[in-house]
């Protein structure tokens, strides 16, 4: 695959404050945007004229993308990342054109702000990998750049910790990606879309209902993470809401949002869907990694299965 | 038939409000509690089932038996029902061709909701 | 009609509370314009009522309540019919366990059974059969539609064969079963538009549907009756838990003091810090603060949300707002159940937004140190745990900047 026939997604990025930026996916070709219809990815048209701002009904590009989809195109090889850089993202400039290793950093430490966010025991779980993993004595010396490859590899692989069946397949898809653009700024682009801007789990539920062919739009409006229609949205209606994922063992079913979510459902004629990742109880790491060889696309959920259910109103009570 | 204080247990509480509702006011006939359990967090859960006056959906053929898992649901508290629990529900107490259960959602304010839920991604019902 | 409901409603529920300071056991006496005197003895008696004995006040018999479900998920219920009609009709207080709000199974079960349902003029038109006949209608209508439906499927599909083939057979040409296909989706749109006026037809004068739905019914009356033939008496009112500590806390009504009545109700009270309570007493504060307001408040969980805020009751208007209590306090809204993101904020104003109400966030905000909290609660001193916390409302409204302009 030839760089030129790669989508091109362009990430604008703005600074809220100095540890916090936003990113936002972009797409400006209008062979791009067909591209990415064909492959159901239809992201919102989001280009107006100043002087006619209300008529939203003929936007034009740049088609804006969700993160989601972003990643999806970018691990399956249908694209590449580029960032416009311009004077709102010093912060993040700064950022990327330091060291890799520095921006890995980085991503880590906001994971781990996220996880200590947590419950506790998830917390427990996380250190004894981490010791598993060896993590605890590199810690000291990632900022030496002569170790940062071996240190690098630890830190991608803390970073999904919780969903460690699948850190390597991003660890995979990252080398080959580099393979392709020669370049390391699009990975680390990917690497910190991921760990800022989505949740994992949100992110393979996507991919679930993606390989079952229903295509995603985003779902705000119906008070769900994303909408899915059964195929293109200018042919069918959608008939599902997204409800944002669960943790498949841990987070208890919050019954009051799910009716909510399932109210709204009926009176838009939508199953309000909720859904989480099972993991793979007695999957290893090492075992992940062996699967290496078999390439990416086998790789895609081999180990891991999603677990959805959907719920309407019962029609009385 | 009336529950009193001395019955503190949370499951058969909300399994006989639940029984009570779809008898006497859904009004439901042969509405029972079925005998599997599943041991879910120290509790047993176990479904009521019984028969609808009319068909639930229009995709169903006939009137059917339905299942119903009784929850709880406060203003205050959250249920300890996970998808994994979900998934074991349905693995458990139903059959294996068992597409659809009820969630009976018993709330702290006299009312109580139901609603299908199916397993995995399913079509929304006709009209 | 509505006319004489509105009075009939005012009559059957003049005080908006469970206590009627003025002119409980002694009624004020007959105020005479033209009579000086009578206006003295009026006054006498007014400030009799008012000042002195405040016991006089109180209800005769207090109101006595069964938890059941223990102290993570109590229910709190009502069973005597004299109380569970007394806290509806004073109040809106709790609901029936068999009934959409106000507790009228018995009174519905006992048409049915009398099989005096035929005869119900308006008067008894329960919500509850309203419901369900327009539940059943509804149906109905679908079946027709679909029905129809099918036809014109059928329709089309013949005129696609018999138009891939005009040449040879010299059958109906385009415009023609085009013709056809306007003709039928005419007819049929007069047949379902019929169809609903006849339905809303049956409505007015109370037959038709609701006659045979009862009758299908497979429902053992039998086994509602006691041993003489009389109705059993199933239902019973729930209140929540702000309800009852409204009504043993604030009010002197029901035969449970504050403090043994949250030994039930919130677990481990005996040894509880102030975790096991915050949420608990935001709830209570928010529900307290609306019903001193003078609003009826009653529960939203239909709606996703805590409170509906009804201005008299559910028989005299809709509920115009629904509130949210929100923490404001930052030990907890950060937790990650408390902390809610865009879409549930989305979700939860299409949902309220739906029903024509408006979505009022509630942040009710702690002024005092925990530590202090706990000690007033453990020594029972509800009124200062409850004065210290404050409450900000924001209205929340989904704004569409197309359908939002004039």
């Amino acid at each position: 695959m030839g760089n030129s026939s790669l989508i091109c997604i362009r990430l604008i990025v703005n600074d809220l404050n100095d540890d916090e930026s936003t990113v936002c996916p972009m797409v400006f070709s209008v062979d791009d945007v067909l591209k990415l219809r064909k492959l159901g990815i239809c992201g919102i048209l989001s280009g107006t004229l100043p002087t006619a701002t209300q008529q939203n009904i003929f936007l034009s590009i740049p088609l804006k993308l969700m993160v989601e989809e972003t990643i999806w195109l970018v691990l399956h090889g249908y694209a590449k990342l580029d960032l416009i850089k311009g004077p709102m993202s010093r912060h993040f400039n700064s950022i990327l054109e330091s060291k890799s290793d520095q921006l890995w950093e980085i991503s880590r430490k906001k994971l781990l702000q996220s996880f200590e966010l947590q419950r506790e025991y998830k917390k427990e779980q996380h250190e004894l990998k981490l010791k598993q993993l060896g993590l605890e004595q590199s810690k000291n010396d990632v900022s030496a750049t002569s170790s940062s490859n071996d240190n690098n590899k630890f830190i991608e692989s803390s970073l999904f910790v919780e969903t460690s069946n699948v850190s390597s397949i991003l660890d995979y898809s990252v080398d080959e990606k580099r393979e392709i653009t020669k370049s390391s700024t699009s990975t680390d682009l990917l690497h910190y879309l991921i760990t800022n801007y989505s949740t994992w789990n949100n992110y393979l539920l996507y991919q679930s209902l993606k390989e079952q062919s229903y295509v995603m739009l985003p779902g705000g409006r119906f008070g769900g993470l994303y909408i899915a229609y059964p195929g293109d949205p200018l042919r069918y209606h959608s008939h599902l809401t997204i409800d944002s994922a669960l943790d498949y063992y841990n987070d208890p079913i919050d019954f009051i949002s799910l009716t909510s979510g399932a109210r709204l459902g009926t009176a838009v004629k939508k199953l309000w869907v909720i859904g989480g990742v099972k993991e793979n109880k007695n999957h290893t790491m090492n075992e992940t990694i062996n699967v290496e060889d078999s390439g990416l696309h086998s790789l895609k959920l081999g180990t891991i299965t999603t677990s959805f259910f959907s719920i309407e109103w019962a029609g009385f009570g | 038939m009336e529950i009193h204080s001395s019955d503190s247990n949370d499951r058969s509480v909300i399994e006989t409000l639940v029984k009570e509702n779809l008898s006497y006011f859904q009004y439901w006939t042969d509405v029972q509690l079925e005998d599997k359990a599943l041991s879910w967090r120290g509790t047993d859960l176990r479904l009521v089932s019984g028969i609808p006056p009319n068909k639930l959906s229009n995709d169903d053929s006939e009137i059917q038996r339905e299942y119903i898992l009784p929850v709880n649901m406060t203003q205050h508290k959250e249920e300890f029902i996970t998808l994994e629990c979900l998934d074991l529900v349905f693995e458990k107490l139903c059959n294996k061709d068992t597409r659809r259960i009820i969630l009976g959602i018993v709330n702290s304010d006299g009312t109580i909701v139901f609603y299908s839920i199916y397993n995995g991604i399913h079509k929304p019902k006709k009209n | 009609m509505a006319k004489h409901n509105s009075r009939l409603n005012n009559v059957r529920y003049k005080y908006p509370l469970p206590i009627h300071p003025v002119e409980t056991t002694l009624p004020l006496p007959e105020l005479l314009p033209h009579n000086p005197f009578s206006w003295i003895y009026w006054f006498y008696k007014y400030y009799r009522l008012v000042y002195s004995n405040n016991e006089d006040n109180l209800l005769e018999t207090k109101i006595t309540i069964d938890v059941i479900g223990g102290d993570s998920f109590p229910h709190i219920m009502v069973r005597d019919k004299n109380d569970m009609l007394y806290l509806w009709e004073n109040g809106f207080f709790g609901t029936g366990t068999l009934s959409r709000s106000e507790p009228t199974w018995y009174t519905r079960m006992n048409q049915i059974v009398n099989g005096d349902i035929t005869l119900n003029t308006g008067d008894i038109n329960e919500l509850e059969q309203i419901t369900r006949r327009r539940r059943l209608e509804r149906l109905e209508f679908k079946k027709l539609r679909e029905k129809l439906q099918m036809e014109l499927l059928e329709l089309k599909k013949q005129s696609a064969l018999s138009g891939s083939d005009i040449d040879s057979n010299g059958g109906l040409d385009e415009t023609e079963s085009l013709k056809r296909i306007n003709d039928l989706l005419l007819k049929q749109r007069e047949q379902l538009r019929d169809f609903k006026a006849l339905q809303e037809s049956y409505n007015k004068q109370n037959i038709g549907i609701h006659d045979n739905v009862m009758d299908n019914l497979k429902f053992d009356y039998e086994s509602l009756l006691d041993e003489n033939g009389d109705l059993l008496s199933l239902e019973s009112l729930e209140l929540m838990p702000v309800e009852a500590t409204f009504l043993s806390f604030a009010l002197p009504v029901l035969n449970i003091t504050p403090r043994e009545l949250f030994r039930k109700i919130l677990p481990n009270n005996d040894n509880s810090s102030y975790d096991t309570v915050h949420s608990f007493i935001i709830h209570y504060v928010a529900y307290h603060f609306y019903r001193s307001h003078g609003w009826c408040v009653r529960s939203g969980i239909k709606f996703g949300c805590d409170y509906l805020l009804y201005k008299r009751g559910p028989p005299f208007h809709h509920a115009e707002f629904c509130i949210n209590v929100m923490d404001n306090d930052p030990l907890y809204y950060r937790s990650n159940k408390n902390m809610h993101d865009y879409t549930w904020y989305s979700r939860i104003s299409r949902v309220i937004g739906g029903a024509k109400k408006t979505l009022i966030l509630s942040y009710v905000t702690r002024q005092t140190t925990k530590k202090q909290i706990m000690e007033w609660w453990i020594k029972g001193q509800y009124h200062k745990v409850f004065n210290s916390y404050e409450i900000s409302e924001i209205i929340y409204k989904r704004w569409v900047p197309g359908r939002n302009r004039d």
